[in-house]
């Protein structure tokens, strides 16, 4: 689990503070699926998997979103896109610069992540078969254009990038989630580990 | 020759995005585990529930937020 790491939970203590809430039932872009305890086994999934279930903000100290993570990351994934956020943060803190200034190179450092890495360097950032279906018809920025060598559907940490630099320093209470997240499915079932169903120790009755 | 024709084959995998096809190994963990995670992930990080709270000591302690918006219970059921 990756907010369970050692290096993940010092990084938040040393550079952030935290909160939670729970947006069962308030979010219109909330995912829907069954409860899983936190006494069942689990397993990690894809980068972003479950985008709509949950969001992770960082933002600056008066509530501005410089990043958010959607779904799941594994905590070395974690670990550097937070590192990435402080970076982006330290941009608000630099009162030497122009906001236009600021909003600019608060772009390039997205686009630079969407574009500059190495394709695979995010591991399993892939979405699986009906969530590529979902964002070929409900999405205009999953799929590549024509033109270049790279053909098909982009890794989701790449989109994230991408509309996180269209979004600079947005207020928490005016941050388009619903847009956001779009990155998949709704309704997602996910059993595993629950009573009777596959990871779970115990046999089904 | 073998050896240039190695290079040109990998030149064309990267170029083309062919090792995209990266699949995450899937690892399983234990129920038990999972619980023992959650309570460190609770007791070693001091969680707010309320966010205008949260940005006044942010701006006190001139750290940055991180907030998780979250379908279920942090320390519950998800």
């Amino acid at each position: 689990m990756t907010l369970s790491n050692d290096k993940v939970i010092n990084q938040i203590n040393t550079a952030f503070v935290s909160g939670w809430q729970n947006i069962k039932g308030r979010k219109s872009y909330a995912g829907v699926s069954n409860t899983h305890m936190p006494s069942y086994a689990a397993k990690n999934i894809n980068t972003c998997s479950g985008g709509r279930n949950i969001q992770m903000y960082f933002m600056t100290p008066d509530g501005r979103v410089v990043h958010c993570l959607p779904g799941y990351w594994n905590a070395a994934d974690f670990y550097t896109q937070a590192g990435f956020a402080v970076q982006l943060g330290n941009l608000a803190f630099n009162k030497r610069i122009s906001n236009a200034d600021r909003n600019e190179k608060f772009l390039d450092m997205h686009l630079q992540k969407a574009h500059g890495h190495n394709y695979g360097l995010v591991e399993g950032a892939q979405l699986q078969g009906f969530d590529v279906k979902y964002v070929k018809n409900n999405t205009n920025d999953f799929t590549r254009g024509s033109k270049g060598f790279v053909k098909g559907v982009k890794l989701v940490d790449q989109v994230v990038h991408e509309r996180m630099a269209a979004r600079p320093f947005v207020p928490f209470e005016k941050f388009d989630a619903r847009e956001f997240t779009k990155l998949g499915i709704k309704r997602y079932k996910y059993d595993f580990g629950m009573p009777g169903k596959y990871g779970n120790a115990a046999k089904k009755k | 020759m073998l050896r240039k024709l190695t290079v040109a084959a990998f030149a064309v995998l990267f170029m083309t995005g062919a090792l995209h096809a990266q699949n995450v190994a899937y690892k399983t963990v234990t129920g038990e585990q999972v619980k023992l995670n959650v309570d460190k992930m609770m007791s070693k990080i001091n969680w707010s529930k309320d966010f205008n709270e949260l940005k006044k000591k942010a701006q006190a302690e001139k750290k940055m937020i991180f907030w998780v918006d979250i379908v279920g219970d942090i320390d519950g059921g998800l």
